[in-house]
């Protein structure tokens, strides 16, 4: 039940979600060394082919998801559940933690040194360093 | 095609009562990619697959079985590990699956693996997997315990519907009488430029008291052991394309009292896959060889390929796909070579993110004419993943 009120509550926090077409940026803790990256490298993490950096993701159901990776790499969500499922039931890796707002995967991130993440332009502050912009 | 093999659990009792606990916990709403603090995940997938065969009737000079596995011909063996045979009246059962995986995580670097999965074709449990994994770095993965037979690229996760454009993974290419083996494997992976590579080495042995794979031929259980089973992979991708190369060998020792079955024999396999991922478009070729080199001096040469094409059109993926197996032997007086062709098309409707319903047609023609006759295969799927 208490995930039930989780999906409740991403529900509720999708419906204040910033307007379709803002800019995504992809984020990394300030501690990680890298600082810029190209669309292919970051898709290589969120399509699990490499595990260099730790993936976060957002909300299953929310619209920037959805967004990412249409702008990242032109793939539909169900693509990318269908490769994390590949991975997942060949052992070979887990899919990873998804969190249901910009802020949480902000905090998220700035927590792992290796993680690499997606928000919202607008959500940007110091706590996390940006490695690509996705118009 | 050599036989197949079932694995029975030892303790049938927990095992179900395992399966019950878990599909206790699958009926609250779980997500399992979440940031829960719990130890232990639980993720499972199902498919159901209803299919059947319009063929006319068997050639005058078919040399072939009447039946298989209690299925008349003209039939369709759609998986051989299993028997999955499908015939000219509607069923779910040759290729319908559920399965439940548990991962439970006692540290970062060490978590533990089980798999257990029911088919429609072989009523009772299967543990497949039952493994301890240690990383002790992101690079490194060793494993040890019980897990599927990597042989070829879709070996791993052939179960999961969801994760591929057909219904099922070509027969030409998959299916044998070991699915699981008991053993280790070690994992590296690394980036070489913009490459990413893994390499594998795996090594174990599996028996198989009543192998699913013989009951396409005999009536009898089977016994089959692999032994000494060793194999080494490498897998490369970067961008929009990922190749994997393979290599395994075994020994196999089969017994079936009944029909005076008990051979030896050395096999080999060898396999070459690409998948190549651009915007919309999507080709997955892959290309093996299985050879049986029996003790009793002959030897069944089996190369087989596929190819095959999709197109990712919104929540629709069109798929056409060619496969061909054709064996050949040192000695056609002990063994009669087998040979097929199939052409497929698969029409894939992505429901949500998780689930998927499939429309397959298949063409299969019987080269030979020993192995079900020339058929029209029509299948429906739908797959799900918790």
């Amino acid at each position: 039940m208490k995930k039930l009120y989780s999906l409740l509550v991403l529900c509720g926090a999708a419906t204040f979600a910033m307007p379709a077409s803002a800019e995504i940026v992809v984020i990394t803790s300030t501690a990680n060394q890298a600082t810029r990256m190209f669309s292919e490298q970051a898709a290589q993490f969120f399509f699990g082919q490499s595990n260099q950096f730790t993936p976060i993701e957002q909300g299953k159901d929310s619209s920037i998801r959805k967004e990412f990776y249409q702008k990242l790499s032109n793939k539909s969500v169900s693509q990318v559940e269908a490769m994390w499922a590949k991975i997942e039931f060949a052992g070979k890796g887990s899919a990873p933690k998804s969190y249901g707002s910009d802020a949480a995967v902000k905090k998220a991130v700035a927590a792992d040194p290796s993680a690499i993440g997606y928000i919202n332009k607008a959500s940007v502050d110091d706590t996390v360093k940006v490695l690509l912009t996705l118009p | 095609m050599i036989k197949k093999v079932s694995c029975r659990p030892h303790r049938m009792t927990a095992l179900l009562a395992i399966l019950g606990t878990s599909l206790g916990l699958l009926a609250a709403p779980l997500a399992h990619a979440d940031d829960s603090e719990s130890n232990l995940k639980v993720s499972g997938f199902m498919s159901l697959v209803a299919g059947r065969t319009a063929g006319a009737s068997l050639p005058a000079d078919y040399a072939g079985p009447a039946s298989i596995d209690g299925h008349a011909c003209p039939c369709y063996t759609a998986d051989w590990s299993n028997a999955g045979v499908y015939t000219d009246s509607l069923s779910l059962r040759p290729e319908s699956r559920a399965g439940i995986q548990l991962k439970y995580v006692l540290t970062p670097q060490f978590n533990l693996v089980s798999q257990i999965v029911v088919r429609g074709s072989d009523t009772s449990p299967n543990l497949q997997w039952a493994y301890a994994s240690y990383a002790p770095s992101k690079n490194l993965e060793i494993q040890l315990g019980r897990k599927r037979i990597p042989l070829y690229f879709y070996s791993d996760f052939q179960d999961i519907g969801m994760s591929y454009p057909w219904v099922g993974v070509p027969p030409e290419l998959y299916g044998w009488e070991a699915t699981n083996y008991n053993g280790a494997s070690v994992r590296y992976r690394t980036m070489l430029g913009d490459t990413n590579v893994a390499a594998g080495l795996f090594g174990g042995k599996e028996t198989v008291k009543d192998a699913l794979y013989d009951r396409l031929f005999y009536n009898s259980k089977t016994r089959v052991e692999w032994n000494n089973l060793i194999g080494a992979d490498l897998e490369a991708s970067q961008g929009a394309l990922t190749a994997r190369a393979v290599y395994m060998q075994t020994n196999v020792r089969s017994i079936n009292l009944l029909e005076g079955v008990n051979d030896r024999a050395k096999l080999r396999a060898y396999g070459l896959a690409t998948n190549l991922d651009l915007d919309a478009w999507f080709v997955l070729t892959e290309v093996t060889q299985l050879t049986r080199d029996f003790e009793s001096g002959y030897k069944i040469t089996a190369p087989a390929y596929t190819l095959g094409a999709g197109y990712h059109y919104g929540d629709w993926t069109p798929f056409i796909n060619y496969a061909s197996y054709k064996e050949k032997t040192s000695n056609s007086q002990l063994y009669s070579p087998q040979s097929y062709q199939r052409w497929s098309l698969t029409l894939r409707y992505d429901l949500g993110i998780r689930s998927a319903i499939k429309g397959q047609i298949d063409r299969n023609k019987d080269v030979t004419r020993n192995f079900g006759g020339d058929v029209t295969v029509m299948r429906l799927s739908y797959d799900r993943l918790f």
